[in-house]
């Protein structure tokens, strides 16, 4: 593990959690609903955050676990780091992070998140922390604005009123996925979508890492081969 | 010292000013006076000349401000108000920052919420101010709400323009009516779903289909 075992994981004030996302994450943007925000130190400096909040489409998502109250679960909705951070530094941010929800949130029973396959990855951090794959879905919820080139959710443009012209435009290539965790594991068994092996984001084409359109088997043979 | 307000389009550069004003500072006075006011005059020679708060007026110009507060220094000569173009920039470069401080406050200010980015910082400066801190400062608690549901939701609509003229005058009149009165509000306290919620189940077409 190496200098991973010194990163500290500290609750950071949104701005500062802001502001290193749009620096470092590959959207360059914030979301809004996030609350609660886990900065990563190493030698006294920020080098990663993670940013927890309720979910957009809060009512559809928690029907994922049956029977968890409006509390019972949270969505990590953003993670960047910089490439300071030592090998493995991400997961074991993700596991502080998970160990401190259940010391100070125990009402909460799972953590939902999405790896975007059409420009960043398919959730190799997701995999390597213990999460669980339970949806690919090819993308039809990010498009690109034609006129300026930006990228943009489905949610976010019937926020901004513009569904209509959303409607239009074309969808990044790609798939999104789906990934739980389960802090209270007495409730893994009430999850009401199968869980999905890891080979079948291979099995489908969707690999993606680093934006990059690569398989999970040709990352495993080059990691083989350094 | 008398305040004035004067017509922006009655003062004119000191051409040889020597202080630069970029787009980027121009639009940070525009935000500190949208945010403030325009809380630091201008201040002028007899002729309405400008002595110091050339970036100022840029702003107040860009915002289609009509009048800038200023202050007349008259009492200057030529050469003295030459150098005190100089020295009102220069004097203010010389002070120093408690960068401690200022991590402090402004810490302080970003946990209430307040907009950071009318202070005149830079995002990098902002980030370097507090990327380069100590893991120290923060803690590791917190707390999430653990409620229900709250039993309101909000429902929007799109409508024409005649729609939301002839609704909005709908609401306006049952906003007097008796019916309105006793509604029953479920604990809302929200004025217009409760109109709404008086002229849906007051409405003789409801009451037919139902």
């Amino acid at each position: 593990m190496g200098r991973a075992k010194d990163i500290i994981v500290k609750v950071i004030p949104s701005k500062l959690a802001n502001d290193f996302i749009k620096k470092y994450h590959y959207s360059g943007k914030v979301v809004n609903n996030s609350k609660l925000h886990f900065g990563c130190f190493l030698d006294e400096r920020l080098h990663g955050v993670m940013s927890y909040g309720h979910s957009i489409n809060k009512k559809g998502t928690i029907n994922l676990v049956a029977g968890t109250k409006w509390s019972g679960f949270i969505e990590l909705n953003r993670m960047a780091f910089d490439d300071v951070l030592p090998r493995n530094s991400e997961s074991r941010c993700i596991a502080i992070s998970m160990r401190l929800l259940k010391k100070n949130a125990p009402h909460i029973q799972w953590v939902i998140s999405f790896a975007d396959g059409t420009q960043c990855g398919d959730g190799t951090i997701y995999r390597a922390s213990g999460f669980k794959l339970v949806g690919i879905a090819k993308n039809t919820a990010l498009r690109v604005n034609p006129k300026t080139g930006e990228a943009m959710h489905v949610i976010q443009a019937h926020h901004l009123k513009m569904s209509q012209e959303f409607r239009t435009w074309e969808a990044f290539k790609g798939y999104q996925f789906k990934y739980v965790y389960f802090l209270d594991k007495s409730v893994e068994a009430n999850l009401t979508l199968p869980v999905l092996p890891f080979s079948k984001i291979d099995e489908l084409g969707a690999g993606m890492y680093k934006g990059q359109k690569v398989t999970i088997e040709e990352r495993r043979e080059n990691a083989a081969l350094v | 010292m008398e305040i004035e307000y004067i017509k922006t389009s009655e003062l004119s550069v000191y051409a040889n000013n020597t202080r630069t004003h970029s787009d980027e500072q121009v639009e940070q006075l525009v935000q500190s006076i949208k945010k403030f006011g325009f809380t630091n005059p201008i201040l002028i020679d007899g002729e309405r000349q400008i002595i110091a708060g050339h970036g100022r007026t840029l702003a107040a110009t860009k915002m289609g401000m009509v009048d800038v507060p200023c202050i007349v220094l008259d009492h200057l000569n030529e050469d003295e108000r030459k150098a005190y173009v100089i020295a009102d920039n220069k004097l203010a470069l010389n002070a120093g920052w408690d960068e401690e401080l200022l991590k402090i406050e402004m810490g302080a200010l970003d946990s209430l919420g307040f907009d950071l980015s009318v202070l005149g910082f830079t995002g990098d400066e902002l980030s370097g101010l507090f990327l380069d801190v100590n893991a120290d400062t923060f803690s590791d608690s917190f707390e999430l709400d653990d409620g229900d549901k709250p039993p309101y939701q909000q429902i929007t609509f799109t409508l024409a323009d005649q729609q939301a003229t002839i609704i909005k005058e709908a609401l306006a009149k049952v906003k007097s009516s008796e019916e309105f009165a006793v509604v029953e509000t479920y604990g809302n306290e929200n004025s217009n779903g409760n109109l709404l919620f008086t002229l849906v189940t007051q409405s003789q077409w409801v009451e037919q289909k139902t």
